[in-house]
């Protein structure tokens, strides 16, 4: 019984109130979460669409010549971080930085443009360089802060900065489920946009019979010029939202434990607590009835 | 009743707006035009401007689009753009300032030209499209 009554008390005192704090966050980063995801189904329409037209323009155009779906011999590989701002989501930000170290060949053709101070902290640290940072817009992102993104790398892309971009963002796969993965933004693959439209032309058949050909203006070259770079920001866009999503379903879920692990402690303390008493109020006991027997 | 086809605005945020009209004009890039049922497929460019939706009812509804692409078809369009507005959700005071300022940004050599002049069509687009309401 080397603990004294007192010392238990105040320990119980202090779980309880990290426990308060943990479980305020969890229902805030649950509210987080139903807004995040209303925002990621908003998304998918204008995606969907987004690929469906790009698939006929390139399929239309054949080989395109545009800079953006050109494969070159990789040198230099920019990757687009994103993670969160703040910690206390588990390893929500760790396994975004892992990925991307883990995909790194060499640190010195390795370019960060880092979304979220996490992430920027984390490849400064370790000495990587850091082309472009945007802090405070994790949380709740918008289609301007991803085309802000977008333009900066593309233009980087065009002008041979660097050969590759890929995007490291968490997938939001359920609540309680969030998968850390790495995409190629760029060189577009003319593959990608294939699956989705040999579903489509099947779809048209039969709304229309009469599918005449599709007239441009101005040219399927021109159109790509404005649809590329929106649908890259479309993509970085969908990225972020979903893993702000991830951001606040990992918040929760490490919120979650850590209340039920106070939880746990607090009730192994008040088993200790009462023990404790029950062994001073015994030993108390025991002295009086030792005292009596003395003076008997 | 005139023919009836489909209009689908679609945003980054959300579908803008999803209803059978009779007719929609829109300014393009190559100018303004007018889209009925039965167009041939055509797939261009949207300006920023303003748009008039004539439902079949002879009702007309308009609004701002920010610049995208419109792929029609004879039974359908569909406008994907970088963002559209009602007029009722416009505040006309910050339109206008948006244009003082995005004039003021065109005479300094500062500023990003192309984003100034950007500026200046959105907020022209959303003024006159609060005025002709």
């Amino acid at each position: 019984m080397a603990e004294n009554v007192q010392d238990i008390k105040r320990r119980i005192k202090s779980v309880n109130s990290t426990k308060q704090i943990t479980h305020a966050m969890e229902l805030v980063a649950s509210a987080k979460l139903r807004k995040s995801r209303e925002l990621a189904e908003g998304r998918r329409p204008y995606f969907e669409a987004m690929i469906e037209s790009m698939g006929r323009i390139v399929e239309k155009s054949g080989s395109t010549r545009n800079v953006f779906m050109n494969q070159r011999e990789v040198k230099k590989v920019a990757y687009i971080v994103i993670t969160g701002d703040k910690g206390l989501a588990g390893g929500y930000n760790v396994n975004v930085a892992k990925l991307v170290e883990d995909h790194v060949a060499n640190k010195e053709d390795a370019v960060i443009y880092a979304v979220g101070s996490r992430g920027r902290d984390h490849f400064r640290n370790r000495d990587y360089t850091i082309q472009g940072e945007y802090l405070g817009i994790s949380e709740r992102p918008n289609f301007f802060n991803a085309r802000e993104v977008t333009a900066v790398v593309m233009e980087g892309f065009k002008n041979g900065e660097y050969d590759e971009v890929y995007i490291a963002y968490t997938k939001f796969i359920s609540t309680i489920s969030q998968h850390a993965s790495l995409m190629k933004l760029l060189p577009l693959s003319v593959e990608d946009l294939k699956p989705v439209k040999k579903a489509e032309v099947v779809e048209n058949e039969g709304k229309s019979k009469d599918l005449t050909v599709m007239l441009y203006e101005p040219e399927p070259e021109e159109l790509l010029t404005y649809l590329i770079p929106n649908f890259v920001s479309s993509t970085v866009y969908g990225s972020m939202i979903e893993s702000a999503a991830s951001e606040q379903g990992a918040r929760r879920t490490a919120m979650e434990s850590a209340t039920t692990n106070a939880n746990e402690m607090i009730d192994a303390l008040t088993l200790k607590f009462n023990r404790v008493r029950q062994a001073a109020i015994t030993q108390e006991i025991s002295e009086i009835v030792s005292g009596a027997e003395a003076l008997k | 009743m005139a023919e009836t086809f489909r209009l689908k605005i679609i945003a980054p945020t959300g579908i803008f707006f999803d209803e059978d009209i009779e007719r929609i004009v829109i300014r393009g890039t190559e100018g303004e035009f007018a889209v009925l049922a039965e167009h041939t497929p055509l797939t261009t460019t949207v300006a920023i401007g303003t748009f008039n939706i004539i439902f079949g009812d002879k009702k007309s509804k308009c609004g701002t689009l920010l610049g995208g692409v419109a792929t029609i078809n004879p039974r359908e369009t569909i406008i994907l753009t970088d963002a559209a507005e009602w007029p009722e959700e416009i505040d006309l005071k910050r339109a206008q300032e948006a244009k003082e300022r995005a004039l003021q940004r065109l005479k300094d050599d500062k500023y990003d030209a192309a984003r100034a002049q950007a500026a200046l069509e959105r907020a022209i687009a959303r003024i006159n499209s609060k005025e002709g309401l």
